[in-house]
């Protein structure tokens, strides 16, 4: 029974002590867990990562082949590249510019002198200079100016990308940047590229930095084209013609601004073409929209000038084949055939082909040989340089015509068959000098003779001291008069032929030089 | 008197039992309650195959290890390569599914390492810090030849890219990257695309207003944020790099070296990074 009695506890006790069990068993657990964790963390929003799977490599909608050209010059011309001024660069990256030149029918030329005489623009139609840098001679720019007054054309072409970077021990570690050498080179034009670069972030092809142009200005560059991609190009401040201009979004790395930016420039006489960029003219980017074609038009630029040619171009004077005006019936002395074997082989040098007539010849150029004596004869052809001559006459010469032959200046009546048998070949005798002067600095010695020759600028000169070069270029002919006093110093003048220089011998202003020479009249010595 | 003198003790005792038994018993299971972690994965060099390889190890250890209640970042790095940062990116975003991750720039993220930081659910910066520099950088490939020594299966074998699609792919690359960028920050990116994308690196002021980060802040007040935002508190902060038994890093291997034995800022091989390269000019 007492067993009994202690068996029957309080239910509400046990359930008590129930609680009490769990509860002091789980209080720790909870007070531990609660100092350390005040809830569960659940994500609200997904991860969200990028869809790569959708992303696409942008692709150049814009290509275009360029049409094949099929115009032809109607001579050879030539485009110089200048490589003398260490371009970052070499031709073969360039090679869609080279056979679009060499389509057209053109030759092009490398000039690796440094510095240069830039003797090849003499002859030359274009030059092309690229990412120099090394800076140009102040005799070097003029060289270039000249050529572009005579109407050579200039391309010009720096590009942010093309940075030589020289070291201490590089001789080109005291050069500047290339920017500053085309600056110095485009300066005469009123053009004026900046140190930067262009950039579009919003409309561009594939990168920030490639350019898509489509205002291309309204020149001959232009045609056939809408649309010009540059891969990083510098800007241009120019008064004259852009022929690139960017649109509102694109930006100069100097300021990050920009209005309307130009990327290519014309000077005032649209002979020289500056651009930011080359690039474009390179594999594989020469094919993306329309830039294959501007670069045949380039092409075409370097090869359409109108070049004027004047003696600065000496002896590259003559554009087509040459014809020597010769008498028919008259056959030539051994000095004749003496300048004139130095005559052709000259013009052998330079490509130009001799042929001798009695009458110009249409669609060549005309080489005249004339004595002082002679100048009645050749007026038509000298008569602008307003020359005057005081020429004692000869008898036997009166009745010659002008051209290849040439008379004695002093008849002596002795005739002196040649080995072509010219009964009229005369040898040419010494006669007495009375020049006023006595002593002058044309051949150094006294003459005797008193024949002068008066040319505007210089003054009255002993003719027989003298030769005179007289160039008369036109559209449709090319004239180069070379006069002397006899047949001695007509064969000297022909020796300039072949030297190709006229410096050191003859004072040259404008298209008429005066160089010195020494008839076998006069004594003393020559040059 | 004497009879319940006994029963009262025996009453006490049982008493006792019943509260101090389960109470010890409370106590030494609560034990097993453990202190929760805010693991720290230092980003501190550049991001290449080295670094990446033991940051996903430090990843995939907080993700399975449930005392690491939340990661924090701690970045200063200029980025890396592409791939690399491509795969620690995907290995955070796994993680975040699970727990918060807080990223504090210290000194630098830029590039690949500010595409770390979008990878994370909060960004936090010093005022100072160099944030952003956002965008790829390659080398063009050389233009296609061929050897007289080497042959090759085809005209890229040796190169990989013609240019012209070099330059594609990049420009794909930072379309990515651009789109991490807009994913991590949503709303909150204030800056136009135009900006985002200009490489331009920011102070960490700028970058707040900007909106490529969230807050202004030292690692401490990370860690803070990071155990809020995994409830968390009370927390031990664990370096991952020691948790998960990795080794201290090597010196690395990453960058260049120039004659005199001085690291240079570029990369040791050619590729396509996110990088900043400070001073390119005259290292090419």
């Amino acid at each position: 029974m007492k067993i009994l009695t202690r068996t029957v506890v309080p239910t509400g006790t046990v359930v008590l002590k129930i609680i009490l069990v769990f509860a002091f068993f789980l209080a720790p657990i909870a007070g531990r867990t609660l100092w350390y964790y005040r809830g569960v963390y659940q994500r609200v929003d997904a991860v969200s990562v990028p869809d790569y799977k959708s992303i696409q490599a942008p692709v150049p909608a814009l290509s275009t082949s360029a049409p094949l050209r099929s115009e032809k010059l109607t001579r050879q011309q030539v485009v110089v590249f200048d490589m003398a001024h260490s371009s970052v660069y070499s031709l073969s990256e360039i090679q869609p510019l080279t056979s679009a030149i060499a389509d057209l029918g053109a030759r092009t030329e490398i000039n690796n002198e440094y510095p240069s005489s830039y003797r090849q623009l003499r002859y030359a139609d274009a030059l092309v200079i690229i990412a120099p840098s090394y800076a140009f001679m102040t005799y070097e720019l003029q060289a270039i100016n000249e050529f572009v007054k005579r109407g050579g054309r200039l391309l010009v072409i720096a590009d942010p990308t093309r940075v030589y970077n020289g070291s201490y021990y590089d001789p080109s570690y005291f050069t500047m940047s290339s920017t500053d050498i085309v600056n110095a080179l485009l300066a005469p034009y009123d053009i004026n590229m900046m140190d930067d670069y262009a950039y579009n972030v919003v409309e561009n092809e594939g990168n920030f930095r490639n350019v898509i142009l489509t205002d291309l200005g309204n020149t001959p560059l232009s045609d056939g084209i809408s649309r010009v991609v540059l891969y990083a190009a510098h800007s241009f401040k120019s008064g004259n013609q852009v022929i690139l201009r960017a649109g509102e979004n694109t930006f100069s790395s100097l300021n990050d601004q920009g209005e309307s930016l130009a990327m290519g420039a014309l000077d005032a006489s649209a002979n020289v073409l500056a651009l930011g960029d080359m690039t474009f003219m390179t594999s594989p980017f020469y094919q993306v929209a329309d830039n294959h074609h501007f670069v045949q038009n380039i092409a075409s630029f370097l090869t359409s000038g109108i070049r004027q040619l004047d003696l600065g171009n000496y002896p590259y004077l003559f554009s087509r084949p040459v014809t020597i005006l010769t008498q028919s019936e008259k056959t030539a002395s051994p000095e004749f055939v003496a300048a004139l074997a130095k005559a052709q082989q000259g013009l052998k040098y330079i490509n130009i082909p001799l042929h001798v007539a009695s009458q110009p010849t249409e669609g060549d150029d005309l080489l005249v040989f004339a004595l002082f004596e002679q100048n009645e004869q050749v007026k038509d052809y000298i008569s602008e340089f307003k020359l005057e001559f005081s020429i004692t006459p000869k008898p036997d010469s009166s009745g010659s015509d002008f051209g290849g032959g040439y008379l004695d200046p002093t008849p002596t009546g002795v005739v002196t068959p040649t080995p072509y048998d010219d009964p009229f070949s005369l040898t040419p005798t010494p006669t007495p000098y009375f020049y006023d002067g006595g002593y002058d600095s044309y051949g150094g010695g006294v003459s005797t003779n008193k024949d002068t020759v008066t040319v505007p600028g210089f003054g009255k000169l002993p003719a027989d001291r003298i030769g005179l070069l007289l160039y008369v270029p036109g559209d449709v002919r090319n004239t180069l008069v070379m006069m002397a006093y006899d047949a001695s110093s007509l064969s000297q003048l022909a020796d300039l032929l072949t030297s190709g220089e006229l410096g050191g011998s003859c004072t040259v202003q404008n298209n008429l030089a005066v160089c010195n020479v020494f008839s076998s009249s006069s004594g003393g010595y020559g040059y | 008197m004497n009879d319940s003198t006994p029963s009262n003790s025996r009453k006490v005792w049982g008493w006792l039992l019943v509260i101090l038994v389960p109470l010890v018993l409370g106590i030494l299971t609560s034990l097993l309650v453990r202190q929760p972690v805010v693991g720290i994965i230092q980003v501190k060099d550049a991001i290449y195959s080295n670094t990446a390889q033991d940051m996903i190890t430090q990843i995939r250890y907080a993700r399975e290890n449930p005392q690491v209640r939340a990661v924090v970042l701690v970045i200063n790095s200029p980025g890396g390569t592409v791939s690399d940062t491509e795969s620690v990116y995907l290995e955070l975003a796994a993680l975040r599914e699970v727990k918060p991750v807080v990223a504090v720039v210290e000194g630098m993220a830029a590039s690949g390492a500010y595409y770390l930081s979008v990878g994370s659910d909060y960004v936090m910066a010093k005022s100072s810090s160099e944030v952003g520099n956002i965008g790829i950088i390659g080398y063009t490939p050389s233009t296609p030849q061929v050897y007289d020594s080497v042959y090759s299966t085809g005209p890229y074998k040796l190169w990989g890219y013609p240019k012209d699609k070099f330059i594609r792919e990049l420009e794909a690359l930072k379309l990515g990257f651009y789109q991490a960028v807009k994913a991590g920050r949503g709303d909150k990116l204030k800056a136009s695309p135009e900006v985002v994308l200009s490489g331009q690196i920011w102070l960490g002021s700028e970058a707040l207003q900007l909106g490529l980060i969230d807050e202004l802040g030292t690692q401490s007040q990370a860690f803070d944020k990071a155990a809020s935002m995994a409830q968390i508190s009370n927390y031990a902060v664990k370096d991952l790099r020691e948790l998960a038994g990795i080794p201290e890093p090597q010196v690395s291997s990453f960058y260049g070296m120039t004659e005199s034995g001085a690291p240079t800022h570029l990369p040791l091989e050619a590729g396509i990074y996110l990088l900043y390269i400070p001073e390119l000019e005259g290292q090419q």
